[in-house]
Formats: C-alpha cells, sequence, structure tokens
C-alpha cells in the first residue's frame, strides 16, 4: 500500500498564510500555495476520519527541573505591508535605538512571565514557542493584531491612536494566540466574542500581575495608553463597566453590553465580536471580585482550564459558562464558594444555567 | 479600469474590526492630493474591488479590520458596496486604505475643532451680552400712553376741585 507523506511544514502552515502567499507571493510561491492546500483538505479530512472523539488534548504544563526561558523576536516593519519585516532584537540581544521595539521586547517578556508564572504555561502554545511581534506595521495604521503565527502592531495615526504598544494589549494579543493553541475559537458570532473576552481578561490579568494588585485595586481597562490626544476616554474596554469605557464624536460611545439583555445583533465587526464580548468580560469582572485577592489564584485558574477543556470552537456563551462552572466543581468542588459564585456571576449577566 | 465604468468622485468608507472601533466618512475624490487621487482612481474601482471582496479568507486572524467601501452609481441606480478584510487586500490596496483613514480622521478632527471654535463664540458672545447687559445704566421707562390719548397730544388736564 502507498503512503503519503506531506511535507510537515505544509502541514503546520495554517489557511490565511497560504491565502497571504496566494495573494502577495510570485507564482511559483502561489502554485506551492494551491498545492498545499489542496494536500492539506486531503490531509485534514483523512485525520478527521481517523481521530475518534474528544481526540484533543489541553496544552502540557510545565513540569520537569528546567524552567523554560522565553524566547523573543521583534522586527521592524518599515511601514510596510509585509510581515514580518526586518529582525530588529532577538532573544537575548542588547536594546535597539528603537524605543518601540524595545518596549515590545520587554512587556511581551512580562506576558510571557504572566502565563508561566500563573498558569505553567510556556509561551504561547505551551511548548516554549518563539514570541515574534512586527512593530510599525503599515503607515498611520489603527491596530494590533495576532495573524496567526505572529503579532503585529501599528504606529497609530498620532491622533486617535498613539500607541498600541501598552501591556494589556500586547497580553491581548498574545492571548489570541494562546485560545489558538488551546483548541480554538472561530472568530465569529458568539464564539468569537468569547475569542474576544478571553483576550480581554487576560490582557488585563498580565496588567494586575505585573503589578501585583488585586481584583478590588485594579481598574481592569483595556488599552488605557493607546488613546491619542483627540479622543475622549479613558480606555478602550471596561471590564468592570462595558459600554462606558469612552465616548467620543469621532470614535461614538463605547458599544459593549454588560448584560444578555442588551446583546447586540449585528453582522458586522464578525458579528459584533468586539462588542458582545462585553457580557463575559464583566461576568469574570464580577467573578474575581467575589472570590477576592489576585484574579488569576482563582477566577483566573477556572477560566484558564476552562479554556484548555472547552473543545467546542463553536461554542456559544451558554457553552462557556457552563464549562467555567463545572471546571470550578472540578477546581474547587460541587457546592465549593467558587463555583457557587460562578454561576452566581453568570446569572447577573443573564445567562442562567 | 473599464471604458464603461464612470469615475467615481466620491465615495463612503466605514472601517470594523480590528480592536473594535468603528470609523466611517466619505471622501471626496477630486479633494485628494493629485498622486493619491490617481491611485484611488485606479484601484478602487467596482471592477478591482468586487474582485478583491470575492478572494477567500482565512478563519483565523483575530483583530483585522474589515473595509467597506460604498460608491455612489448616479440617481438611478444603487450605490455598490464591496466588503473585504486586510487579508483580502492587495499591499497596494492597504496602503490607500491607510491614507484615506487618515483624511477621513484628519477631516473630522478639523470639523470638530470648527464646531467647538463655533460654540467657543457663541458662549462668548452671549457672555459678552450678559455682561453687557449687566452694566448697562438704568434707563428711565418711556411714558405709558394714557388710555384714549392720542399721539402728540398733551396729556389732558385733570380738574382737581380740592385745589381751588
Amino acid at each position: 500500500m502507498m503512503h503519503e507523506h506531506p511535507n510537515p511544514i505544509h502541514c503546520i502552515l495554517p489557511p490565511h498564510i497560504l491565502d497571504s502567499i496566494k495573494m502577495r507571493g510570485d507564482e511559483k510561491m502561489k502554485k506551492m500555495a494551491e498545492r498545499t492546500e489542496k494536500l492539506a483538505d486531503k490531509t485534514r479530512s483523512q485525520r478527521e476520519a481517523a481521530a475518534p472523539e474528544k481526540a484533543f488534548l489541553g496544552t502540557p504544563t510545565i513540569s520537569g527541573p528546567t524552567a523554560p526561558v522565553v524566547t523573543r523576536e521583534v522586527y521592524n516593519g518599515g511601514r510596510r505591508v509585509g510581515l514580518p519585516g526586518k529582525l530588529v532584537r532577538a532573544e537575548g540581544d542588547p536594546p535597539s535605538r528603537d524605543k518601540t521595539v524595545n518596549k515590545v521586547y520587554d512587556l511581551t517578556g512580562k506576558v510571557f512571565d504572566f502565563y508561566l508564572g500563573a498558569f505553567k504555561r510556556n509561551s504561547i502554545d505551551g511548548q516554549g514557542m518563539t514570541i515574534i511581534s512586527t512593530v510599525h506595521h503599515r503607515r498611520k495604521f489603527n491596530n494590533a493584531f495576532w495573524n496567526g503565527s505572529q503579532m503585529v502592531f501599528g504606529d497609530g495615526d498620532g491622533m486617535l491612536f498613539k500607541s498600541f504598544t501598552d501591556l494589556s494589549v500586547i497580553g491581548h494579543e498574545l492571548s489570541h494566540g494562546v485560545v489558538q493553541y488551546s483548541g480554538g475559537l472561530m472568530y465569529k458570532d458568539q464564539s468569537g466574542a468569547l475569542n474576544e473576552s478571553f483576550a480581554d481578561v487576560f490582557g488585563v490579568m498580565t496588567v494586575q500581575y505585573a503589578s501585583k494588585q488585586t481584583a478590588s485595586e485594579a481598574n481592569w481597562l483595556v488599552g488605557e495608553d493607546i488613546f491619542g490626544p483627540e479622543v475622549e476616554g479613558e480606555a478602550l474596554r471596561s471590564l468592570k463597566a462595558p459600554g462606558l469605557a469612552y465616548s467620543d464624536d469621532i470614535l461614538g460611545k463605547d458599544p459593549q453590553p454588560f448584560h444578555m439583555d442588551l446583546y447586540v445583533n449585528t453582522s458586522s465587526d464578525y458579528g459584533g465580536v468586539h462588542i458582545n464580548s462585553g457580557i463575559p468580560n464583566h461576568a469574570f469582572y464580577l467573578m474575581a471580585q467575589y472570590l477576592g485577592g489576585y484574579s488569576w489564584e482563582k477566577a483566573g485558574q477556572i477560566w484558564y482550564q476552562a479554556m484548555q477543556k472547552l473543545n467546542n470552537p463553536m461554542a456559544t456563551f451558554a457553552d462557556w459558562a457552563d464549562m467555567t462552572v463545572q471546571t470550578a466543581w472540578d477546581m474547587f468542588g460541587q457546592g465549593s464558594f467558587e463555583m457557587m459564585m460562578t454561576r452566581r456571576a453568570w446569572r447577573l449577566v443573564g445567562i442562567h444555567l | 479600469m473599464k471604458e464603461n465604468e464612470k469615475r467615481p468622485t466620491q465615495l463612503f468608507m466605514r472601517t470594523t474590526g480590528g480592536m473594535g472601533v468603528t470609523l466611517e466618512g466619505s471622501v471626496d475624490i477630486e479633494s485628494l492630493p493629485d498622486d493619491l487621487a490617481r491611485q484611488v482612481e485606479a484601484n478602487l474601482t467596482p471592477t478591482k474591488l468586487s474582485r478583491v471582496a470575492r478572494r477567500k479568507t482565512a478563519l483565523y486572524m483575530p483583530g483585522q479590520q474589515e473595509y467597506e467601501i460604498t460608491i455612489p452609481a448616479g440617481a438611478q441606480k444603487s450605490p455598490k458596496r464591496y466588503a473585504f478584510t486586510d487579508q483580502q487586500a492587495d499591499p497596494e490596496l492597504l496602503d490607500i486604505l491607510d491614507e484615506l483613514t487618515s483624511i477621513i480622521i484628519q477631516e473630522k478632527i478639523r470639523a470638530r475643532r470648527a464646531r467647538q471654535q463655533q460654540q467657543e463664540a457663541m458662549q462668548a458672545e452671549t457672555e459678552q451680552m450678559a455682561l453687557e447687559e449687566e452694566h448697562a445704566p438704568l434707563e428711565t421707562p418711556p411714558a405709558m400712553p394714557i388710555f384714549g390719548q392720542k399721539e402728540n397730544e398733551e396729556p389732558p388736564v385733570v380738574n382737581d376741585s380740592t385745589k381751588s
């Protein structure tokens, strides 16, 4: 019997990378991408047919005597579209002359420390993956994103946005990678909003961990330092008060709801992924307040372990809420204070279990 | 551009996704710098935009931006709307969209400053009027005409018999 041995690189390449190669590469690369895509489809079908149900395994946690070390690479995008750009600072290199490069280098280290210290997770994939960042992406680009394999930061236009290299934003973007390597959540509708919410929750926890703030001391803001001088608002989002982070005549009003009664049905923003994430965000905030102390010690553990076990890329808010309550039960016991408070937090945002 | 495609003079642009902030505004193509106007005319045509919008997208790229470009199509036709993401667009198109976004933001900020100046001017005028009113000398109110008295007529002499 003939066996195919697909090139392992082909199997690793995510679909959007192939799309980018097809779109932006030369003819040879386009053909390679098309061939890879066909092969990947075939391999995926074979894998799905062979895999038993619930075959998903959570990300391994650290064990053994050797402490994991961070590996970072920061690139300069040169205000162009192409990624990753020119490597400016690799792990262990002396500081660059570019302050943004150094800031991202330092802050990605803090996010690595947070995941390792609080959750024993070795980098984005749990296996020591190199943390790649590109700064100075595009011209006056008002965005930061995770593209499936690296983080990308624009410089902002200087008026509405002055920078995207805020610790909560870097924690947010890197957490999209954690979601991806924890089974993933489709970036659309409620599962997309859960993806955004997980990134927000772990983004604010990164800040709290770095400054050793308790749940009651923290401000629970995402993107506190990114707005430029022309914006009326304190941050991009607030987990404490969704809908009240900003109100500006150019950006409009923060559209986040805090309760299911205010859920926004929309086709834009991938089905309101940045809007309805306010609901699970607020549930986490409430739970962290009830449980007290440092958010990553109990509330964060419940959220993190629930993500490792979820195994449902199309999860709804109710699925996720159910998983967090189940996880609290597993971790702290049936009828425990932690489990009851997790359920109560969900009830207060309109999700009854 | 195809020969039968009329050059648009204006377009409407809306950006969503990204960090979750929506930004929208219209762009008057004729008022753009020449070089940018040429690039817009060459790249933001219905043919090219519909090709971009049809491109297959990947499933996972959290935080990428979505663009909606609406091009008016004359009085009798409905406007054409094209929606696509960062991943679907060519680098050249993304450069143009970044420039247009920046122009929309600058225009909005200019409009806001103009509104603020107008409000400040009105506020200053109101305060000035209040100040003037406060310091104006008290005027003797004009004498009220007596009922039945004609204009320019001396008031009638009241015959007070008690004085005699």
